[in-house]
């Protein structure tokens, strides 16, 4: 689990746009796999079943966020780098505004995309880690993925994004 | 995007993700004549496929993990420990017997969350540790070792074996690696094994008292130091559970005095 650790911490980030919050819900997601491993059923993809517990939780605490009426502004939650100078800064931007982006989108297309464009998983183990039809999974990521097109688009030209779509 | 439908949107989108059958690829080309604007769709969809955003993420990937996240793991409590317990000091005990000069394992076995707990943060290296199977257990303490496996510890060359006579049976001792703690002690990693069952791994250390058995594992057979594929949990441990003891490897040439010395 220890090695599943950065993949895990990737996911939660792209889920929730900052470090602190994907950190805790690594923490908060691992506690749970742990305390309940006994569910998890051998010859099934153990990623899969990590990835549909910290994306629960992660709904679970949007939702009660919500209704606390919590709200933070994710150019708040990020802090710049700055040790390691401009190279570092201008990857941290790019990276921060993919992130801001991804927020707009609902929790479902954020899921998708996430798993498919983040974590490299194809159509067939999306659908298996979501439980959807493989159709379903196809349409919602392309929409997801206009949607987020659309959005990066002046961004993503600063911050050289979208090269191959400028040579499109 | 007006003039596309959504099966096109669709179809550019498998397309650039490279998961297109020969035959979507055609259509997709046959499309793309008919409609140049589709062109503009699937450059969209490699920006943000795997290739495009996903690259963006890797500098996440590649973050160091905090330290504090490596502990939840190793430290959560896990579920049934209570009711493994006990048959886990059973599984202990058969070999374990052999190897030491008296049997106090109950009192100091434990499953692998409490022991990375009780090492205090030795057991931080990384694995794929994700729950003991029934078949590996591990305690960590302060065992004498047998009078047999102590004549190896001390007679042994790192990569020889000894065989040692016991009342389960003949167990082929090998010495894997000897290295000094963070206290100077002399120690070494070594693993018996009998012609059936789960090995066992130890690391005794060489102190005022003599011999000291500090952690012991039972698990998988292991070949020629290497770990069956998804069986590695505790020699994982062990191999980072020594990461964190040694402060330098010796040489042969240390070893052989050592030996030369009795220790």
């Amino acid at each position: 689990m220890v090695a599943f650790l950065p993949r895990l911490r990737r996911f939660t980030y792209a889920l929730t746009g900052d470090f602190a919050s994907a950190d805790d819900l690594v923490q908060d997601a691992c506690v749970r796999a742990l305390a309940h491993r006994d569910q998890w059923q051998p010859g099934t993809k153990f990623e899969s079943w990590m990835f549909r517990i910290a994306q629960n939780l992660w709904i679970d605490k949007k939702r009660s966020a919500k209704s606390r009426g919590v709200h933070q502004d994710i150019d708040d939650m990020v802090e710049p780098m700055g040790e390691d100078g401009r190279v570092v800064t201008d990857q941290r931007l790019t990276l921060v505004a993919v992130a801001k982006a991804m927020q707009t989108l609902s929790e479902d297309q954020r899921v998708l995309l996430t798993l498919v464009c983040v974590d490299g998983a194809s159509y067939k183990e999306a659908a298996e880690t979501l439980n959807l039809p493989i159709g379903t999974v196809m349409s919602r990521l392309a929409r997801a993925r206009q949607a987020l097109h659309g959005l990066l688009m002046p961004e993503a030209v600063d911050a050289g994004l979208v090269k191959e779509n400028r040579r499109g | 995007m007006g003039n596309v439908s959504d099966e096109m949107l669709t179809l550019a989108m498998v397309v650039a993700d490279g998961e297109a059958s020969l035959a979507d690829e055609r259509k997709l080309q046959a499309a793309l004549v008919a409609n140049p604007a589709l062109a503009r769709q699937v450059a969209a969809f490699t920006a943000t496929g795997r290739r495009g955003l996903g690259r963006v993420f890797d500098e996440v990937m590649a973050a160091p993990v905090p330290d504090h996240l490596e502990r939840t793991v190793m430290t959560a409590p896990m579920a049934r420990m209570n009711g493994q317990s006990a048959q886990m000091i059973t599984t202990l005990g058969a070999r374990w017997r052999d190897l030491m000069a008296s049997w106090q394992a109950p009192a100091l076995v434990f499953g692998a969350a409490a022991l990375a707990f009780i090492a205090g943060g030795l057991l931080l290296g990384r694995s794929d540790y994700i729950g003991p199977q029934a078949s590996q257990v591990a305690a960590l303490g302060s065992f004498a070792p047998s009078a047999g496996l102590t004549e190896a510890l001390t007679k042994v060359a790192t990569g020889a074996a000894q065989k040692l006579d016991t009342k389960s049976g003949v167990l082929d001792v090998r010495m894997v690696e000897t290295f000094r703690n963070q206290s100077g002690a002399p120690c070494r990693e070594f693993e018996a094994q009998a012609a059936t069952g789960p090995a066992q791994f130890g690391v005794a250390c060489h102190e005022t008292n003599g011999w000291q058995l500090k952690a012991v594992f039972e698990g998988p057979v292991r070949t020629n130091l290497m770990v069956p594929v998804g069986a590695g949990d505790y020699s994982d441990m062990l191999d980072g559970l020594v990461g964190k003891m040694r402060k330098e490897a010796l040489s042969a040439a240390d070893e052989a005095k050592l030996i030369g010395g009795g220790w």
